[in-house]
């Protein structure tokens, strides 16, 4: 037991890859022993993924630490550690990657393929969610996108070469700018402090002078794509409604929650300057993503497509929280995390299973299906209003902290210079009054429409393809088969949405540490106030403190 | 002790022993045989000799020091498996072809350990005139004579700008040997401005035989041409040659010029990076794809040229030899997979992953690897090559080159989307021989193991390279 103790991150990570060893050995022909092959090895990664959350310790800490040394000559390490923001994601990953293979028909081309490239899909995910070490999480990083090409690519649709290779194009610009950025972080780390390093817990500190903010820009522009916020999203339609249904779950689940956890876990921490400089560049990016995204949605007449630029739409108020950058916003976008996985999973499930019965996505040619199925309806009903965000689904719990966090950043200042006298304002100092945050404040408002504007297109398809005229006689309601499902689905949804602590509990300590660092790093003189330069010695040693004393607090 | 050079002896007697086999008309496979043994048991002497920095042979013109064991030690590699793979997709093999593989060899090897200009330039012809014979190796085939005249006339040229470079240099220092002019440019007289010519003659022969833009044109139309097993001998063996001898010359004998050549090398590295790149983008012959992304790539080795500061980090120059390695790796396997299936046009390989799986899935693994997606060896060797770029503060360098990487990635895209995802063409099974096959695997074993575990590579290098500066 104490083994598996001391390596149960490896273990989670590296079980699915080990589970392609076990499917390549089975016959292509035996297409239930491949699946069933395939599902025990992902029911054993979530059996270890709840483990690991029962017995995480709900403090600051990373735990779970394993270190072994990897390329020794730049000190790459294979270094892996869990805290409370990286553990809902990895529960996120563990609880559907054995559903999206539960709901794989054996139907499907090439099956062990596809099996295979799932649970190597798998073993990049927890990579990327657990690794401590900056080049270990950038490998991991790309092994995510070869799966999820394939699976686009060999599964897809009509146009599925178009998609496929606009996704892959699109990301790999992005980390390939990442990759720039990344050794010159370690690179410049090594400059002033003449050691190489690429763990990201020493990194963190670390001074880069002018040019944090094309580092921060290479950083945030990958994430970005992934995530995907507004100019960079176009290539997220096209591969939800091209790919295949297990593929559009898994894109949409986890790895659009890449971008943000890369954001939380690297550009944030690693650029505070940065990150409070074009602060206002990205939560304004992320509104625009809320309200465009709901928008287009509306105006959508293809099932999956409505349901993709959902996704544009509520990733954007995980990007408004996070950059709250205080405890309520931060957590909110957690949430609005693990309930988008959820809740945009189990639509792109439900679209899957309407797809299979009436052949056509199109709203339009829809209609009706509440009468002949009723196990249907209620699926669709609860997912529809967690996306929506509905109170007492996990949807509310997660838009609402994301808008409340990012009101009292970014509204109180107008807020408090119309209702409060002036001096105390001038008492706070640093709270000023600008054209921009009217507009900020403005925008913070309209972020609100967004949900209103999200009813409205979700509530509107639901109502056209599940109430109305009947157009197909005698639907088969859901089996067996796809009740199990969504059944862990909605339940989770409705946990989350009725009692949120069960998973606040275990992230707050982390969001704290998260925020509280972030504002320990103060913003030096030379870089907001021009003309007085401080020397780069000082602010280095007056850097180093603040570093310091994050290293006393990490274990 | 004094033997040190006893590894190409071996090559060389076997390579005359094979001319005599053909003499005798022995069996077909015993110059096959003969040659592999001879290279094996080079290799086995070469691991057994100490190296010597500083000891050179025959009146200086040879320097036997790490720049020529780590060199060597790669080319007698690849030879090995070269011969393999002539063996598996040559049929009737001519018996002088192995002759030719290894006085080419021979030839390469001395290129790196020339101290002496007039021996660069006598090894340098003595490599290219094999390799204008192997191009022909299908006498009728026009295609192979317009691309082997094409590469004779143009290398003829570079050989002529190697003289004069040499002439002018030899002008103003008295002396062929390169230490002698290395005290010369050291004096503290100034540059003479012949020396600077002649410096710059050199380059520019030296950048037509490693493949740099605006002396690359040769390159898509001889590796077009040539058969494909001869085409990664020149993508990889002639590659390694070309890059040792503009090491030697422009790291270590012309290094304080550096201020002279820093600004050519700068732009001949984007534009080779580029124009490789985007050219690679529109081909549909895959050997001309590989001939230009193999263009690219020199682009991207130069970089190390252009970070290396001073002698105390030797960061860029160990990246440098690890990605020569490494590339010659990924591209005697995608090479080897064109030799081995005879395969040449993006239409060939429609529907490939589905009748060779196994082959299909080696190639994408060589294609990704060259394209830098970890965890191949092509992403580690992009990996150390750039943080040593970005830690001599070439900032815009690394940009470009990564923004290089990027489009590369659609074009080798290209061959996975037909081979995985197009129409089938028909066709059936495609089953190669036993050598081939070993080659494959190697190749493959080695790209994977290399991007997991670096560690060997590198030290061998480390080792390699103390005393070189």
């Amino acid at each position: 037991m104490n083994l598996f103790e001391n390596h149960i991150l490896s273990t989670l990570i590296f079980l699915p890859l080990m589970g392609i060893l076990f499917l390549w050995v089975v016959p292509q022909r035996y297409s239930q022993l491949l699946k069933w092959t395939a599902f025990l090895i992902s029911l054993l990664t979530t059996v270890i993924g709840f483990y690991l959350f029962f017995s995480f310790q709900s403090d600051a800490s990373m735990q779970f630490l394993e270190l072994y040394p990897w390329i020794p000559s730049y000190n790459i390490s294979f270094f892996v550690g869990v805290d409370g923001i990286s553990l809902l994601l990895v529960l996120l990953t563990v609880v559907l990657q054995p559903l999206i293979i539960l709901y794989s028909s054996p139907k499907t081309q090439s099956l062990k393929a596809f099996y295979c490239l799932f649970l190597l899909l798998e073993t990049g995910m927890l990579g990327v969610f657990l690794s401590l070490d900056i080049v270990l999480f950038y490998v991991f990083w790309e092994v995510v996108l070869i799966p999820m090409y394939f699976i686009i690519g060999l599964w897809g649709g009509a146009h599925r070469i178009y998609a496929t290779v606009k996704f892959l194009l699109y990301t790999v610009f992005g980390s390939f700018l990442m990759l720039a950025a990344l050794m010159a972080v370690v690179m410049i780390h090594h400059e002033a402090t003449g050691i190489y390093t690429t763990n990201i817990l020493h990194l963190y500190g670390t001074f880069f002078g002018t040019l944090e903010s094309w580092l921060f820009l290479g950083f945030v522009l990958a994430f970005f794509i992934k995530v995907p916020v507004f100019p960079f999203h176009t290539w997220l339609p096209d591969a939800h409604v091209q790919a295949p249904t297990e593929g559009s779950v898994i894109l949409a689940g986890v790895l659009l929650k890449l971008g943000v956890y890369g954001l939380v876990r690297f550009a944030i921490p690693l650029f505070p300057f940065a990150t409070k400089g074009f602060l206002p560049l990205l939560v304004v990016l992320g509104l625009i993503g809320v309200l465009y995204g709901a928008f287009v949605a509306w105006a959508q007449k293809d099932l999956k497509k409505l349901v993709a630029y959902s996704s544009v739409s509520h990733m954007g108020y995980c990007i408004i929280g996070l950059f709250a950058l205080n405890v309520l916003g931060v957590t909110g976008s957690i949430v609005q995390l693990v309930s988008h996985g959820l809740a945009t999973a189990g639509l792109f499930f439900v679209v899957g299973m309407i797809y299979e019965r009436a052949n056509t996505k199109e709203i339009s040619k829809l209609g009706g299906l509440a009468a002949s199925c009723p196990r249907l309806l209620f699926f669709f009903l609860i997912l529809t209003l967690a996306s929506i965000g509905l109170p007492l689904t996990s949807g509310f719990v997660g838009e609402f902290l994301s808008l409340l966090g990012a009101f009292q950043e970014f509204a109180q200042p107008v807020l408090a210079h119309s209702v409060i006298a002036r001096d105390a304002i001038a008492a706070r100092g640093d709270l000023s009054f600008t054209i921009f945050d009217i507009f900020i404040f403005l925008l913070g408002v309209f972020g609100v429409f967004g949900v209103i504007l999200g009813a409205v297109y979700m509530l509107g398809m639901f109502q056209k393809v599940m109430f109305g005229k009947p157009k197909f006689e005698n639907m088969k309601d859901l089996g067996f088969k796809e009740c199990a499902v969504l059944i862990p689905l909605v339940l989770f949804i409705l946990l989350i949405g009725i009692y949120p602590n069960i998973i606040t509990s275990k992230t707050n300590p982390s969001v704290d540490y998260f925020v509280k660092h972030f504002s320990n790093y103060k913003i030096p003189t030379a870089i907001t106030i021009s003309g007085e330069q401080r020397s780069s010695a000082s602010l280095r040693a007056e850097h180093s403190e603040a570093w310091q004393s994050k290293q006393e607090a990490l274990p | 002790m004094s033997m040190i050079y006893l590894p190409l002896i071996v090559i060389a007697a076997c390579a005359f022993g094979i001319l005599l086999c053909e003499g005798w008309r022995l069996q077909k496979n015993v110059s096959f045989f003969l040659g592999l043994l001879a290279l094996i048991a080079s290799l086995a002497l070469l691991l057994n000799q100490e190296i010597q920095p500083h000891l050179t042979f025959f009146s200086h013109s040879l320097k036997l020091d790490g720049i020529w064991y780590v060199s060597t030690f790669f080319l007698i590699i690849i030879s090995i498996f070269i011969f393999l793979l002539s063996h598996a997709s040559l049929k009737p093999t001519k018996k002088e072809y192995f002759f030719f593989v290894l006085i080419a060899l021979l030839g390469m090897s001395l290129i790196s350990a020339s101290n002496h200009l007039l021996m660069i330039f006598l090894s340098l012809e003595l490599f290219s005139l094999c390799l204008y014979v192997l191009v022909t190796y299908n006498v009728s085939d026009v295609r192979a004579n317009e691309a082997a005249m094409k590469y004779f006339i143009l290398g003829a040229f570079a050989a002529g700008f190697f003289v004069f470079g040499t002439a002018l240099i030899y002008a103003v220092s008295g002396s062929f040997v390169l230490s002698d002019i290395g005290e010369v440019i050291l004096a503290p007289s100034g540059y003479h401005p012949y020396l600077l010519m002649g410096v710059s003659l050199l380059f520019v022969s030296l950048a037509f035989k490693v493949a740099a833009v605006p002396f690359h044109m040769w390159v898509p139309d001889a590796y077009e041409g040539a058969p494909s097993v001869v085409t990664s001998f020149m993508a990889t063996a002639v590659k390694i040659a070309a890059f040792s001898v503009l090491f030697r010359l422009f790291l270590t004998c012309f290094l304080p010029l550096k201020t002279y050549w820093h600004t050519s090398f700068f732009v001949l590295c984007i534009a080779t990076m580029v124009v490789g790149n985007v050219a690679a983008l529109m081909q549909e012959n895959l050997k001309r794809m590989l001939a230009y992304s193999a263009i690219a790539h020199s682009g991207y080795l130069l970089i190390a040229f252009i970070s290396f500061q001073n002698i105390s980090d030797l960061a860029p120059l160990h990246a440098f030899w690890f990605y020569l390695a490494v590339y010659s790796v990924m591209n005697l396997g995608a090479f080897g997979v064109l030799a081995a299936t005879g395969y040449e046009t993006l239409k060939d390989f429609q529907g490939f992953g589905y009748r060779s799986a196994v082959l299909a899935l080696l190639f994408s693994v060589f294609l990704m690897s060259l394209a830098g997606i970890p965890p191949t060896a092509g992403f580690l060797s992009k990996f150390y090559l750039f943080s040593a770029a970005i830690a001599s503060k070439q900032y815009i360098l690394v940009v470009i080159a990564l923004i290089n990487a990027f489009i590369s990635v659609y074009y080798y895209l290209k061959v996975l989307i037909a081979m995985y995802m197009s129409e089938s063409i028909g066709g059936e099974k495609v089953s190669i021989s036993l050598p081939a096959q070993v080659t494959l695997g190697v190749m493959f074993a080695l790209t994977i193991y290399l991007g997991l575990q670096p560690g060997i590579l590198n030290d061998f290098i480390q080792n390699a390279m103390r005393g070189v500066f």
